[in-house]
Parts: C-alpha cells; structure tokens; sequence
C-alpha cells in the first residue's frame, strides 16, 4: 500500500518536471516558426462547388438547446439549425459590414407605410419534397411571434403587441405583410433565423410547443438534420434539392466538446476539422502546429452592466466607465483579439455610431466619484462561471475599480441562476455579460425602459421615445439622425461599462477551403470545400 | 520503510501548513497583483512558478491557496466532527427514539451524493469561503455520526461500563470517562483522513466553479483558472494538482500511521 503511494509520488514529481521541460521547449518551437496566414474571413468565389464525398466536422463548445428554430437562443443553436433554416432575408457580411439581403424572397415592395408586398423565389422545395408557398411562410411568422423567445421580440413594440396585425396571401408565391403601426426594421428582424420558415403543417402541428422529432425538422436550407444526441454530437446530410448552391461536402457533423483543451487537441489531432470559440491565447499554439486561425470583428459587446436603481447617479456610472483602461484589456487579456468599445453596437451594424470614447483617466473618475459621493462603496460584481474569460475579466475589473475607491466582491454562478439573478430578479449592483443582437436596432431595444434583456433596469423616456421614432421614421437621413441621438443618450447615460466587442476566433485545419465566418460567431459553408 | 514513508508525509504537511501559515511573509508579491503586461510568463528568477493569465506571480497564489484550501478543509472538519461525533454519542447513549430519528436523518444524507449535496447547498447559500466550508462540513457530519454511534455502542456493551453502571456512574460521566476515550482512537485517524476528503472535496467544487470566489486563491480554482491553458502553459495547472495529489498521499498515509499509533497506545494503556 505504502509502495504504491511512494510511486504515485514519484509520478507525480516526474510529471510535474516534464511539464515544465515540454514548456521550454514549445515556447522555442513556437517562437522560432513565424506563419502568416490571413486574420480576415476571404471569400473564395466558385463557379460551382467540386461535389465531394468529404465529411465535415466542428467541434462545438456548447450543446444545443433546442431542435426547433423558433425555440433557438444560443449561438450554438443557430450555428446547427442554421444550415437547416432559411429565413425571408438573409444576413450577410463582406468583411467589413453586415448586409440583409432577399433571401427566400425574390422581390418585395412596401406599398405604404404599413403594408409590404412580398414575392418568393420559384422552385424552393422543402427538404420533406414539398414546394415552399405563401402558406408555409404565413404560419411560420405567425408561429415564430407566437412561440418564439426572440421571435416575439423582433416582431412586438414596446407594449409587447405584434407589429404584424396580419399576413395577407395573394397567390402560392405573393403576400402581404400587414403592420399595425409602421416598423423600418421589418427586414433586418425578417432576416433573423428566429423568423425561420418550415412547412405549414409542422408549424400547425407545433402550434403550441416545440418539435420534438428529428423528423420534423424540416426546412429549405442545404443539410437536413438526420440524428442529434444530446450532448454529444448533431449529424446532418446535405439536402440534393437545395434550391441555391449546394454545398460541396455530403456530411456535416457538429461535435460538443465544452472543454476548451479537448477541442484544441481535437483539431491539432485532425479528429475535428474546425474549431469554434477558440481563446486568443490558443491562437499561437494553433499557428505553430500548422493550424489556421480564422478572425472576425464580433458582435457581442462585453460589458459591465450596472443596476441603474441601485447606482441612480450618472456621474458614478461614467466614473466607472472612465476607470478602466480598455485599450490595455483588448492588447493584453483579448491578445488583440477584439475592439474597443466606441459605441454601443458593434461596428459591423450599418449606421452603428462611433461615439465620444471613454478614455482611462484615473483622476477624472476619482473626482466623479468624491463629488458623488460614492466614494469606498462596495459592489458585488456578479459573473457566470459559463465563460473564463469572463471571470479573469471580473478580477480585472475589480483592480481597475480599487485604484478608483470602489471596493468590488466578485461572485461566481452557475449560468442559469446567473441569467435569472440578473434578468429576472436584477438582484445585483454589477454584472458581466454580452448580448449579440442581429440588428442595430435589435441592440438597442435592450435599454427599452421594462425591455426583458435590460438586466441594469435602465429607464431613459427619451431613449424609448426615440426608438419609437425610428421605428416610424421613413426618411432614411433623418432616420440615421435619430439612430445617432439615441446611441448617443445611452453612451453617456452609461448602464453599463462598456467594455469591448469580441472578436470571433474560428481554428481550421489547413485542408479547409473558402470558409467564411460571420460576425455571429456563425460559420458560412455555402463555398466551403476539402482541398 | 513504512517509518520513512510516513516521515516524509509529516514533513510534507508541516511545510504545507508552514508555507499557508506564513503566506503574508513567504509570498513575494500580493496574491492578487493583476499585471496584464507580463501575463502567462514561464518560471524565472523573479516569478519561480511563473505568472498566470492576469500575469500574477503563480509562487505567490499557490501559498495563499494552500492557506485557504487547508482553513475551509479543517474548519469544515472541525464543525464535521463537533457535531457528528456529539450526535453520535448522544444517539448511542440515549438509544430509542432519539437514536432512531438522529439514525434515521443522518442516513437520508448519507444516502445522497456527496458532491450533490455540496452543489446543492452552495447553490442556496451563495459560494465563498464560509458556503464552501459548509457545504463540505454537511457532506461530512453524517460520516463522523456513524463512525462515532457505533463505535459508542460497543464501548457501552462492555463489562467495565456494566459495573461503572452499576457503582451508579452518571450518564455524562459514562460519556466522558469511557465512550470518549476510546471514541478517539476512531475519530481521531479518520479526522486526519477526511481532511484529504475535505481538500478533494474543495477542489472538486472549485473545478465545476463553485467553491471560493475569485480572486482569492485555492488549489481547486486554481486548477479551474489554469486548466484551459495546457497547451499554453502547461506548469500552471501542474502544480496545484500535484500539490494536492501530494497532500492526498501524505494524509492518507499518516492517517494510517496515527490509527496504529493510537490504537497500540490505548491497548497498553
């Protein structure tokens, strides 16, 4: 017994040695190979993809929660559905700014200020064999601001009413949207794959809870869904009646792999051939071993909410902000790997505006704070444990807020209770997190006074009149004003500490061709190939 | 040597005990220092562990960690013990319905998963040094109940407990004089035993996230901090892990060592 111990000792030291010994020499590997290989998603234009045989695998860094569309909220859930899916319009990035292009749609028209003339596309079948109609698409919307988390937030004003009073259909192909009161972003949030389109029967069937079966996953897009495990892997196989492109491998395999490590070794191994949410500290291991590192500006802002009716005092809230050198997090913590915050939508968003920043200036927000009279408050600083980042963010944060005076405890959660402690409860005085809206005006309906993704409880009359307005705005130049003033009374209202936009980092194997990467962290397939 | 071996553990957990009492003198910078610009540092001169992600000197963290890890593992013992081995005497002295009711609750927890029972209590009363403590100190009561009721029980069947009885010994000093004394040749090695079972209990909560909250270390969230960098910086996680792993041992070994010990002192006593 106790020989066996001595040697688990003696393993131990030795392990311990050559972990240290391993180290010295990957650092010299690593520093003597300089690769260079492009930071920015490139697009590889085909006339028509070489049809392969190839399969297809991405390792995932969380589950999916849903296979029902309407049902979807992370990213993990779009990123598989998504090649499921097709909605009306189609969200698209060409490396420096995202575009909503007709999709499903062929041609639309708004008629007047209320109504809007949609036509589809000819020949869109289903992946069921069923030719895609008017019908389909009414009862989709329909479910979707029905049952839809997100669904009902594209698609409801403020005082949680429908924007759509009703779909009209014409004929097989032709509809009209009906508003109940003029809404200009109705193709940004018809572009969101919570609008997704399924066949009429299955959104009939499901009218009133989510699809449970893999066969009833059913949409136009280029894979059909053919098993999923729960957390373990969704296989897909591509559709051969895809209407548009189709894609140039036969099969798709999502594998969950929520350990960071298990999916570095996965790709450096080749048992993945492309890695999502990977670290910026990864990025030189990978590259050293011949990997490709693919980047994107992101769209999720960290931030650092802050809980307006706790700390009501605006010069403390902007103190705060003033407190924390962003450039020196975004350099050092993110290696790079992200943007400082210059407003408070990514500059991806068409029309995102680029505001005044908050420069680090210790003394300026020492002086807001004494004239406040904040000064040696202590604050509860609440992070979910979801996310390493995150929480190494927490404890820098807390030091940058201690050279201010401001005392800060961090407290951990667990992801769920951390969601419900800060969007039901709001029982916190400041909490780390990151929304990733699809639409600028998405973005900023979170600091709608009552909005349920408004964790801080931020109430400005102005703001929500201003968004009011812009839903009705017509005059594009005049619309772009008020977008403008509006992200311009959040930036200084200051609800949160804004932080810095998240690049989103993909590792490929280098047999990987002509993938694109959206600012979602959303991967394109339609011109992916093995080479 | 079996001495040796057992030396070697003791000298282990003295310096253990040595560098997490001292840590305010031995740590050559504040254990949470962040200094972005010289992050995931290998060892050197100035920082001989390194530095972690937030470029804090690693030397400096673990010798807090081991002040931190020890205080949760040996207050959450100590209420363990205080209340378990109480409990249990009282439940094999009174017998009947309290011994039936104490038996009966003590078995529903015993029954039910350590780490679940950790989880779920830590997720009522919120993580931190003293929810971590307990939540492990739950997890352990039960144990300490056991081992104490029926060692109890067969102390009070003996003959010299008879007579003592029968000379009109009070119950207290019945609890005291005999049950007692001997309870501790039982308790006593399996305390130093559970302590490894505190310290992995500890770790394992901090892996999953809950446990002590950041920024004050402990060997666990040590290795939940680290653990996304062996590829990286692979001597980060080593060393708490090997340190535990080390600590583990040690304990083990001398709660064998102190079983035999005792027990020979007591048989010739």
């Amino acid at each position: 017994m106790n020989r066996k111990f001595l040697y688990l000792v003696i393993l131990i030291i030795i392990a311990v040695l050559a972990s240290y010994v391993s180290e010295s020499f990957l650092t010299r590997r690593g520093a003597s190979i300089t690769i260079t290989v492009p930071t920015t998603s490139t697009t590889v234009y085909l006339l028509s993809n070489p049809m392969q045989n190839a399969t297809l695998r991405i390792a995932l860094s969380t589950d999916i929660s849903t296979i029902d569309i309407h049902y979807a909220t992370g990213v993990a859930d779009f990123e598989v559905l998504g090649n499921v899916y097709e909605s009306l319009f189609r969200i698209t990035y060409n490396g420096s700014k995202l575009a909503y292009i007709p999709w499903l749609v062929k041609e639309f028209k708004q008629l007047n200020d209320t109504a809007w003339l949609f036509v589809l596309r000819n020949g869109i079948m289903f992946q069921n064999g069923e030719r895609l109609t008017a019908y389909d698409v009414k009862a989709s919307l329909e479910r979707s601001m029905r049952l839809s988390g997100i669904g009902k937030q594209l698609l409801t004003d403020a005082k949680g009413r429908p924007i759509i009073s009703d779909i009209v259909i014409i004929n097989d192909t032709a509809f009209i949207i009906m508003l109940r009161e003029p809404f200009t972003p109705l193709i940004e949030h018809l572009a969101h794959l919570s609008t997704a389109i399924m066949p009429r029967d299955v959104a009939l069937k499901y009218w009133n809870g989510p699809i449970n079966s893999t066969q009833d996953v059913i949409g136009t897009g280029p894979f059909m869904l053919e098993s999923y495990e729960k957390g373990s892997r969704a296989v897909l196989k591509r559709f051969d009646g895809y209407w548009g492109r189709k894609p140039a491998i036969q099969n798709l395999v999502y594998l969950i792999l929520p350990d960071a490590n298990a999916r570095i070794s996965a790709i450096l191994s080749g048992s993945v051939d492309i890695a999502t949410g990977v670290s910026p500290d990864m990025v030189n291991t990978l590259r050293a071993q011949g990997i490709e590192v693919y980047r994107v500006t992101g769209v999720r802002l960290v931030l650092v909410a802050i809980n307006c009716l706790r700390i009501p005092d605006v010069r403390v809230r902007q103190a705060l902000n003033y407190a924390i050198n962003r450039s020196a997090i975004v350099k050092e913590l993110m290696d790079g790997y992200a943007q400082v915050a210059m407003g408070i939508a990514s500059p991806v968003f068409p029309d995102a505006a680029v505001l005044e920043p908050y420069n680090y200036n210790v003394s300026k927000a020492r002086e807001l704070i004494e004239e406040a009279g904040f000064a040696g408050k202590k604050l509860t600083l609440l992070v979910s444990t979801r996310s390493p980042k995150d929480v190494q963010l927490a404890q820098v944060v807390q030091q940058y807020l201690k050279a201010v005076g401001v005392d800060v405890e961090i407290v951990q959660m667990e992801h769920t209770a951390f969601l419900k402690r800060v969007f039901i409860d709001h029982d916190f005085d400041l909490a780390i997190y990151g929304p990733s809206p699809s639409s600028l005006y998405y973005a900023l309906t979170y600091w709608r006074t009552n909005a349920s993704l408004n964790g801080p409880q931020y109430s400005n009359p102005e703001v929500d009149v201003l968004l009011d307005r812009i839903a009705r705005e017509v005059n594009e130049s005049k619309r772009l004003e008020l977008y403008r003033d509006v992200q311009e009374v959040i930036w200084r209202d200051a609800p949160a500490m804004w932080l810095y936009f998240e690049d989103v980092v993909v590792a490929a194997r280098p047999s990987v061709k002509g993938l694109q990467i959206l600012p979602f962290q959303k991967l394109v397939l339609d011109s992916m190939y093995i080479g | 040597m079996r001495g040796l071996v057992a030396k070697i553990s003791l000298g282990i957990i003295f310096a253990e005990i040595f560098l997490a009492l001292l840590a305010n003198f031995i740590a050559p910078y504040p254990y949470y220092r962040v200094d972005l610009e010289n992050r995931l540092r290998p060892p050197s001169p100035t920082h001989i562990l390194g530095t972690d992600p937030l470029g804090r000197d690693v030397f400096s963290r673990l010798v807090y960690a081991l002040r931190i890890s020890f205080a949760v593992a040996i207050l959450s013992l100590a209420v363990a013990l205080l209340i378990g081995t109480a409990l249990g005497m009282v439940s094999a002295i009174l017998g009947s319905v309290t011994d039936a009711v104490l038996s009966w609750i003590f078995d529903v927890v015993y029954a039910m998963p350590g780490f679940f029972i950790a989880i779920a209590i830590l997720l009522i009363i919120g993580s931190g040094v003293m929810g971590t403590a307990a939540a492990i100190s739950l997890t352990l009561t039960p144990i300490f109940f056991r081992l104490s009721r029926s060692a109890a029980r067969g102390v009070l069947v003996k003959q010299y407990v008879e007579v003592a009885k029968a000379l009109g010994a009070s119950t207290l000093r019945i609890a005291l004089n005999y049950v007692g004394r001997e309870l501790m040749a039982v308790v006593i090695p399996a305390a130093v035993y559970m302590l490894s079972d505190a310290i992995a209990l500890e770790a394992t909560l901090s892996v999953v996230g809950l446990g002590v909250n950041p920024p004050t270390p402990s060997l666990g969230n040590m290795i939940s901090e680290y653990k996304d960098y062996v590829f990286v910086a692979p001597w980060l996680v080593a060393t708490p892990i090997a340190i535990i792993a080390l600590t583990i041992a040690s304990l083990n070994i001398l709660a064998k060592e102190l079983d035999k010990k005792l027990n020979a002192f007591l048989e010739a006593a």
